[in-house]
């Protein structure tokens, strides 16, 4: 094995430069047995290091495990490294022994192909993450990891530098990794996208994947694909209808529950769940009449979308109003307390939320509201809070809340780990104003027996688009849930 | 007596008061419990006010309220009236001064006051028949300017206050209204609590309302207004001067107008 350069003329100071300014990449195991020797120094700084002749001698020094962090630190501070292939291919040692946060760094820090290696020692933790209930995982999807599916034969780590999709499939029973580079990848992903979709569909339930695609998006159902070009999203996103003759328009005069697959890639906050958020709001917005939900389907998600699209407020108790104690300085513009009186009169119940609520005898299929003027780290406490006493459990959640990343995992914990029905979400901001007068609305119709296409239409009466969110229940849950009875 | 055709007929009508409270003197009238009974002065304060929309004031003048003012979309502007009533039973002491508190009692909902009537910074002196004036400048959203030089006429008139278009704002009216003394100072905006302080200057304070207005946002829907309102008085006789202090009162203020 050669560690040397390629020209023996060239001064180790002289090639330091070399490599520092760029110029040189084609000898690269020589680069790397040079950062070896400089990280065996100690010395933090290049510039320093291109000094080092004198480390030349212990070029051929086979990497002890202890100086292996070191390496791995000097791999990470360099962005120009190329070559961490051929490290982790010559010292397995490295993948091994670094942490889980220095893997996903030094994977997005490095050229695409390395990654799996990279991550290879966090087998281990693709079982961990498979064995993690699903909000949960959602917050370990860091750095280059993006999604994750399982099967009963395999678990896929999604993960994407320099923008290559990768695929690290594990064998559940032998253990052993395989890794799917760009193309094999993406197809592998659709694939597993199509049987999804194809698995789920359901008479009378439109289940769509969005993609972006040249010039606009694709949208792909079990039977067909429509084609979205930016000026017809530009147009939905006006609220205006596509024509009649429009292949989504048809589509939608047809199936009027049109639920959009939120894939494994929607798990963490990204441009694919961005898009299909857009794509549900904005056709919701369009076609008011249309039901839209965004689900990662299963075999649940008929049945879901079936309650919410037949639920009725029979009566004003089958409402409630979920109002966090002062102790949890949730800012809601103080919209609860001004029209607290005026719900009451109606009926609709208003309960208050206290740090250490214990688990309530809350009723079952009603609607629950939750309100808030700023999404911060005081909301989801009091969320979670409300949520470890059991007021969403079997409920259907109304999520008063601007859109943001924090607001997306409160919606996905509220379905998941606090067993919500579906959870409304909005697009973009909403203005308190409007909030204070979609629940009057409610007050004023609530005699009438709304139905949650009111509670849609209240919305829009407003100017504001939602949509309502399905989430599968992952056995973890489900375990979870029958504990609970 | 009544006459009919040719027959004459004779009918003896009974009088009533359409007010009875007209029929006697002012020393006689029932106010109610009195605020403040010196022996020598009564004060009672107004227990049935009703508040004025400040959006109903600017249909009244034919300008809608602009989609801009975003308040509206949430709140609404009430101007509400405190008005405090001065006696004088007996004797020769003087009023000197008079001061109106006011709390306004709304529980956890939106309460703000956003400006007070009348207030020093309004007072035009020099009115022909000598008399001070308190106007200025409402804007829809309840906030009141200073306006130099003539104003308009008057369109209407509401509780004692005359409005009209302004001509120096294109969202606002202006108010006008008689005071009986330029001596004002006025707190409380931005509060749940306002004061006046009425000093005499020439016209005694004493055989008339004083009347003051807040304007208020309040939560949309709301129908009445909770209010707690205090008086005091100094009074003057010859060279001594003495304080009176009414207890609080609760009154509730209609949200109609």
């Amino acid at each position: 094995m050669k560690l040397l350069p390629t020209e023996q003329s060239v001064s180790w100071q002289r090639y330091a430069h070399r490599v520092l300014e760029g110029q040189d990449t084609g000898t690269s195991l020589a680069y790397v047995d040079f950062l070896y020797a400089a990280s065996l120094s100690g010395a933090g700084k290049f510039s320093q290091l291109a000094k080092l002749d004198v480390l030349r001698p212990s070029l051929t020094i086979t990497p002890e495990a202890a100086s292996l962090r070191k390496l791995t630190r000097a791999l990470i501070s360099d962005a120009r490294v190329r070559t961490a292939k051929s490290v982790l291919q010559l010292w397995p040692q490295v993948a091994e022994r670094i942490s889980s946060s220095s893997a996903h760094r030094l994977a997005a820090a490095l050229p695409a192909d390395t990654v799996a290696v990279a991550v290879t020692r966090s087998a281990k933790e693709v079982a961990e993450l498979d064995a993690m209930p699903e909000w949960e995982r959602a917050t370990k999807l860091k750095g280059p990891l993006e999604g994750f599916t399982s099967s009963t034969r395999t678990m896929d780590l999604y993960m994407r530098t320099a923008d290559t999709l990768q695929l690290l499939r594990v064998d559940r029973q032998s253990g052993k990794a395989k890794l799917l580079v760009g193309t094999e990848a993406a197809k592998s992903f659709q694939a597993h996208c199509r049987a999804q979709i194809r698995k789920y569909s359901h008479p009378g339930f439109r289940l769509a994947n969005v993609l972006r695609a040249k010039g606009g998006y694709r949208i792909l159902m079990a039977d067909r694909s429509v084609r979205l070009t930016m000026s017809e999203a530009a147009r939905l996103a006006l609220g205006q209808r596509l024509p009649p003759d429009h292949a989504l328009s048809r589509i939608l005069i047809e199936d009027p529950s049109f639920v959009v697959y939120s894939h494994p890639l929607m798990a963490r906050e990204g441009r694919y769940r961005a898009d299909a958020d857009q794509i549900a709001f904005d056709v919701q917005r369009s076609y008011p009449e249309v039901r839209v939900f965004k689900d990662d389907l299963s075999d649940r998600t008929a049945g879901r979308a079936e309650t919410v699209s037949q639920f009725l407020i029979g009566n004003p108790e089958d409402v409630v109003i979920l109002k966090a104690d002062d102790s949890f300085h949730v800012d809601d513009a103080n919209i609860l307390k001004d029209i607290t009186d005026d719900l009451k009169s109606s009926g609709i119940q208003v309960e208050e939320i206290t740090p250490h609520a214990a688990v309530a005898a809350v009723g079952r299929s009603r609607l629950v509201i939750v309100l808030s003027g700023h999404i911060d780290a005081k909301l989801a406490e009091f969320v979670r809070q409300a949520g470890e006493a059991g007021y969403f459990r079997n409920n259907i959640v109304a999520f008063n809340s601007c859109a943001s990343a924090l607001t997306s995992q409160l919606v996905h914990e509220m379905n998941t780990r606090y067993g919500a029905v579906a959870t409304w979400r909005y697009d973009g901001k909403i203005p308190a104003a409007k909030v204070q007068e979609i629940l009057l609305k409610l007050h004023d119709e609530i005699d009438q027996k709304p139905t949650l296409d009111d509670w849609k239409r209240y919305v829009h009466e407003e100017g504001l688009s939602g949509v309502w969110n399905i989430c599968l229940l992952r056995d973890v849950e489900k375990r979870k849930e029958a504990a609970i009875g | 007596m009544w006459r009919s055709g040719r027959r004459q007929l004779l009918v003896d009508l009974e009088l009533h008061a359409v007010t009875p409270a007209l029929e006697h003197t002012i020393a006689a009238k029932d106010f109610g419990a009195p605020a403040i009974e010196t022996g020598k002065f009564t004060v009672a304060i107004a227990d049935k006010p009703i508040a004025l929309a400040v959006a109903a004031l600017s249909q009244r003048l034919g300008r809608e309220i602009p989609a801009e003012v975003d308040l509206y979309q949430r709140f609404a502007v009430w101007l509400v009236p405190n008005r405090v009533s001065i006696i004088r039973r007996s004797g020769s002491a003087e009023v000197t001064s008079v001061g109106v508190e006011c709390e306004y009692v709304n529980g956890e909902k939106t309460c703000s006051v956003v400006s007070l009537l009348p207030a020093p910074q309004f007072i035009v002196w020099g009115e022909a028949h000598g008399g001070f004036r308190c106007q200025g400048d409402l804007s829809f959203a309840g906030e009141t300017l200073p306006v130099g030089g003539q104003l308009g006429a008057v369109n209407f008139r509401e509780a004692g206050i005359g409005f009209g278009i302004s001509s120096s704002a294109k969202l606002s009216a202006y108010f006008s209204l008689n005071v009986i003394t330029p001596y004002v100072a006025a707190v409380g905006i931005g509060a749940s609590r306002a004061e006046w302080r009425f000093d005499r200057h020439k016209e005694a304070l004493f055989g008339r309302d004083v009347e003051t207005w807040a304007t208020i946002v309040l939560p949309k829907r709301q129908k009445a207004l909770g209010m707690r309102m205090r008086v005091y008085l100094t009074l003057r006789t010859a060279f001594f001067s003495t304080r009176h202090e009414s207890p609080w009162q609760s009154i509730e203020c209609m949200l109609g107008g």
